[in-house]
Protein backbone atom coordinates (compact mmCIF):
# COMPACT_ATOMS: atom_id res chain seq x y z
CA UNK A 1 0.00 0.00 0.00
CA UNK A 2 1.63 3.58 -1.10
CA UNK A 3 2.05 6.17 1.69
CA UNK A 4 -0.45 9.19 1.17
CA UNK A 5 0.36 12.38 2.91
CA UNK A 6 -1.92 11.33 5.85
CA UNK A 7 0.04 8.24 6.12
CA UNK A 8 3.46 10.57 7.10
CA UNK A 9 4.58 10.54 10.70
CA UNK A 10 4.40 13.18 12.46
CA UNK A 11 7.37 15.08 12.99
CA UNK A 12 8.94 15.29 16.35
CA UNK A 13 8.44 19.25 16.48
CA UNK A 14 6.38 19.93 19.84
CA UNK A 15 2.89 21.64 19.08
CA UNK A 16 2.88 25.27 20.78
CA UNK A 17 1.93 25.51 24.33
CA UNK A 18 1.07 28.03 27.20
CA UNK A 19 3.92 28.76 29.18
CA UNK A 20 2.97 31.76 31.66
CA UNK A 21 5.75 30.89 34.27
CA UNK A 22 7.96 31.70 31.24
CA UNK A 23 5.62 35.09 30.25
CA UNK A 24 5.88 36.18 34.20
CA UNK A 25 9.79 36.18 34.68
CA UNK A 26 9.60 38.10 31.05
CA UNK A 27 7.52 40.79 32.90
CA UNK A 28 10.14 40.32 35.68
CA UNK A 29 13.03 40.96 33.80
CA UNK A 30 13.21 41.43 30.10
CA UNK A 31 14.68 38.10 28.64
CA UNK A 32 14.65 36.19 31.23
CA UNK A 33 11.40 34.13 29.95
CA UNK A 34 12.85 33.38 26.99
CA UNK A 35 16.24 32.45 28.67
CA UNK A 36 14.53 30.02 31.24
CA UNK A 37 11.65 28.29 28.02
CA UNK A 38 15.45 27.42 26.18
CA UNK A 39 16.07 30.29 24.29
CA UNK A 40 19.17 31.23 25.30
CA UNK A 41 20.53 33.92 22.82
CA UNK A 42 16.86 35.50 21.76
CA UNK A 43 17.04 36.07 26.21
CA UNK A 44 20.60 37.69 25.87
CA UNK A 45 19.72 40.02 23.75
CA UNK A 46 16.39 40.73 24.84
CA UNK A 47 17.67 41.29 27.70
CA UNK A 48 20.33 43.83 26.94
CA UNK A 49 18.81 45.85 24.82
CA UNK A 50 15.13 45.85 26.13
CA UNK A 51 16.87 46.24 30.15
CA UNK A 52 19.34 48.75 28.59
CA UNK A 53 16.70 51.03 26.59
CA UNK A 54 15.19 51.23 30.46
CA UNK A 55 18.07 51.92 32.41
CA UNK A 56 19.22 54.65 30.04
CA UNK A 57 15.71 56.39 30.01
CA UNK A 58 15.51 56.17 33.98
CA UNK A 59 19.38 57.64 33.64
CA UNK A 60 18.48 60.29 31.16
CA UNK A 61 15.45 61.16 32.85
CA UNK A 62 15.85 60.49 36.79
CA UNK A 63 13.41 58.64 38.67
CA UNK A 64 10.27 60.83 38.23
CA UNK A 65 9.53 59.84 34.98
CA UNK A 66 8.18 56.92 36.72
CA UNK A 67 5.13 58.20 37.86
CA UNK A 68 1.24 56.64 37.56
CA UNK A 69 -0.42 59.94 38.15
CA UNK A 70 -0.15 63.34 36.59
CA UNK A 71 -0.54 66.99 38.90
CA UNK A 72 -4.00 66.79 38.58
CA UNK A 73 -4.68 63.20 39.84
CA UNK A 74 -5.58 61.44 36.28
CA UNK A 75 -3.59 58.61 35.20
CA UNK A 76 -0.49 59.20 32.84
CA UNK A 77 -1.09 56.89 30.01
CA UNK A 78 2.38 56.64 29.44
CA UNK A 79 2.95 54.77 32.77
CA UNK A 80 0.77 51.44 31.30
CA UNK A 81 3.63 51.33 29.10
CA UNK A 82 6.15 51.34 31.95
CA UNK A 83 4.58 49.22 34.28
CA UNK A 84 5.17 46.36 31.22
CA UNK A 85 8.40 46.15 33.18
CA UNK A 86 7.91 45.03 37.06
CA UNK A 87 11.00 47.34 38.22
CA UNK A 88 9.23 50.34 36.97
CA UNK A 89 6.40 49.56 39.73
CA UNK A 90 9.44 49.36 42.43
CA UNK A 91 11.00 53.09 40.63
CA UNK A 92 7.15 54.44 41.06
CA UNK A 93 7.15 53.20 44.84
CA UNK A 94 9.86 54.63 45.33
CA UNK A 95 9.45 58.20 44.12
CA UNK A 96 6.09 57.85 46.04
CA UNK A 97 7.51 57.91 49.18
CA UNK A 98 10.26 60.70 48.15
CA UNK A 99 7.67 62.58 47.42
CA UNK A 100 5.81 62.18 50.51
CA UNK A 101 8.57 63.46 52.26
CA UNK A 102 7.54 66.19 50.41
CA UNK A 103 3.89 66.33 51.47
CA UNK A 104 3.08 64.65 48.27
CA UNK A 105 4.68 67.50 45.85
CA UNK A 106 8.13 67.37 43.82
CA UNK A 107 10.78 69.37 45.39
CA UNK A 108 11.20 72.57 44.76
CA UNK A 109 14.91 73.57 42.65
CA UNK A 110 15.83 75.92 45.96
CA UNK A 111 15.32 72.83 48.54
CA UNK A 112 19.42 72.16 49.32
CA UNK A 113 18.15 68.93 50.98
CA UNK A 114 15.96 67.36 48.07
CA UNK A 115 16.08 63.75 47.49
CA UNK A 116 16.32 64.44 43.68
CA UNK A 117 15.37 66.54 40.85
CA UNK A 118 12.21 66.26 39.06
CA UNK A 119 12.91 66.50 35.31
CA UNK A 120 11.10 68.82 32.77
CA UNK A 121 11.64 69.36 28.94
CA UNK A 122 13.52 67.26 26.78
CA UNK A 123 15.13 65.08 29.82
CA UNK A 124 11.95 64.43 30.53
CA UNK A 125 10.45 63.32 27.51
CA UNK A 126 13.20 61.55 26.48
CA UNK A 127 13.12 59.64 30.00
CA UNK A 128 9.67 58.70 29.64
CA UNK A 129 10.25 57.71 26.24
CA UNK A 130 12.72 55.40 26.50
CA UNK A 131 11.38 54.02 29.82
CA UNK A 132 7.76 53.46 27.62
CA UNK A 133 8.87 52.01 24.52
CA UNK A 134 11.52 49.64 26.73
CA UNK A 135 7.81 47.92 28.06
CA UNK A 136 5.84 48.31 24.99
CA UNK A 137 8.83 46.08 23.69
CA UNK A 138 8.56 43.66 26.54
CA UNK A 139 5.19 42.97 26.05
CA UNK A 140 6.03 41.96 22.27
CA UNK A 141 8.52 39.35 24.40
CA UNK A 142 5.88 38.27 26.82
CA UNK A 143 3.41 37.72 24.34
CA UNK A 144 5.97 36.13 22.18
CA UNK A 145 7.24 34.06 24.97
CA UNK A 146 3.71 32.65 26.53
CA UNK A 147 2.52 30.78 23.72
CA UNK A 148 5.58 29.44 21.88
CA UNK A 149 7.18 25.89 21.69
CA UNK A 150 8.98 25.04 24.47
CA UNK A 151 11.70 23.04 23.36
CA UNK A 152 14.71 25.24 22.41
CA UNK A 153 15.42 25.87 18.70
CA UNK A 154 18.57 27.51 18.37
CA UNK A 155 20.45 25.31 16.71
CA UNK A 156 17.30 24.30 14.00
CA UNK A 157 18.71 24.56 9.91
CA UNK A 158 16.71 23.52 7.20
CA UNK A 159 17.28 20.25 5.96
CA UNK A 160 19.89 19.72 3.04
CA UNK A 161 19.50 17.60 0.18
CA UNK A 162 18.98 13.78 0.77
CA UNK A 163 18.76 14.41 4.79
CA UNK A 164 15.88 13.61 6.90
CA UNK A 165 14.61 13.84 10.57
CA UNK A 166 15.46 10.60 11.71
CA UNK A 167 12.00 9.61 12.05
CA UNK A 168 10.99 6.07 10.84
CA UNK B 1 32.03 70.87 26.97
CA UNK B 2 33.24 72.79 29.52
CA UNK B 3 28.86 73.92 29.70
CA UNK B 4 28.29 69.83 29.82
CA UNK B 5 30.95 68.91 32.63
CA UNK B 6 30.22 71.51 35.35
CA UNK B 7 26.53 70.94 34.50
CA UNK B 8 27.43 67.11 35.83
CA UNK B 9 29.31 68.00 38.43
CA UNK B 10 26.00 68.14 40.87
CA UNK B 11 23.97 65.10 38.79
CA UNK B 12 23.08 62.45 40.83
CA UNK B 13 22.45 59.23 38.18
CA UNK B 14 19.01 57.75 37.78
CA UNK B 15 18.02 60.34 41.33
CA UNK B 16 18.08 63.79 38.82
CA UNK B 17 17.38 63.75 35.31
CA UNK B 18 20.86 64.79 33.03
CA UNK B 19 21.59 67.81 30.98
CA UNK B 20 21.13 66.52 27.50
CA UNK B 21 18.80 69.74 26.34
CA UNK B 22 21.41 70.15 23.72
CA UNK B 23 21.95 66.60 22.60
CA UNK B 24 18.10 65.19 22.82
CA UNK B 25 18.00 64.53 19.20
CA UNK B 26 21.12 61.99 19.52
CA UNK B 27 18.66 59.56 21.55
CA UNK B 28 16.58 59.13 18.46
CA UNK B 29 18.91 56.69 15.97
CA UNK B 30 19.62 54.48 19.00
CA UNK B 31 16.17 54.03 19.58
CA UNK B 32 15.33 53.22 16.45
CA UNK B 33 18.04 50.37 16.20
CA UNK B 34 16.72 49.02 19.70
CA UNK B 35 13.34 48.98 18.35
CA UNK B 36 14.12 47.21 15.01
CA UNK B 37 16.86 44.75 17.13
CA UNK B 38 14.09 43.48 19.61
CA UNK B 39 11.22 43.45 16.42
CA UNK B 40 13.56 41.09 14.60
CA UNK B 41 14.71 39.04 17.33
CA UNK B 42 11.41 37.72 18.63
CA UNK B 43 10.02 37.50 14.93
CA UNK B 44 12.65 35.53 13.22
CA UNK B 45 13.06 32.14 12.89
CA UNK B 46 17.16 32.35 13.42
CA UNK B 47 19.50 34.33 14.56
CA UNK B 48 21.56 34.31 11.39
CA UNK B 49 21.85 37.82 9.77
CA UNK B 50 20.49 39.73 12.58
CA UNK B 51 22.32 42.54 12.66
CA UNK B 52 22.05 42.84 9.05
CA UNK B 53 18.05 42.28 8.82
CA UNK B 54 18.05 44.24 12.12
CA UNK B 55 19.62 47.52 10.44
CA UNK B 56 17.92 47.48 7.49
CA UNK B 57 14.49 47.36 9.39
CA UNK B 58 16.13 50.26 11.49
CA UNK B 59 16.94 52.32 7.59
CA UNK B 60 13.05 51.52 6.83
CA UNK B 61 11.38 53.19 10.11
CA UNK B 62 14.05 56.26 9.67
CA UNK B 63 12.64 56.93 6.01
CA UNK B 64 9.59 56.26 6.87
CA UNK B 65 9.91 58.83 9.97
CA UNK B 66 10.98 61.32 7.26
CA UNK B 67 8.46 61.16 5.10
CA UNK B 68 5.49 60.74 7.76
CA UNK B 69 7.03 64.45 9.25
CA UNK B 70 7.58 65.48 5.69
CA UNK B 71 3.80 64.88 4.85
CA UNK B 72 2.58 66.22 8.54
CA UNK B 73 4.76 69.63 7.79
CA UNK B 74 3.06 69.66 4.67
CA UNK B 75 -0.27 69.01 5.99
CA UNK B 76 0.56 72.01 8.14
CA UNK B 77 1.76 74.07 5.32
CA UNK B 78 -1.03 74.25 2.82
CA UNK B 79 -4.33 73.43 5.58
Amino acid sequence: MSQTPLDEPATDTPPPVWNLPAAVAAWLIPGLGHILAGHPKRGAILMVFIGGLWLVGLLVGGISVVHSRSADGTLRPWYLGQALIAPSIAVEYTHDKLRARNEGNDPSPYDTTIPYQPAYGRAAEIGTLYTALAGLLNLLAIIDIAYREPRSTEHVLPLGAGETTGAA
Amino acid sequence: MLLLATSLLAFRPFLDPAPIDRYWLWFLPPLILIVALVYRTIKTETLVGLPRRAGYLAFQISVFMVLAAAALWLTLLFF
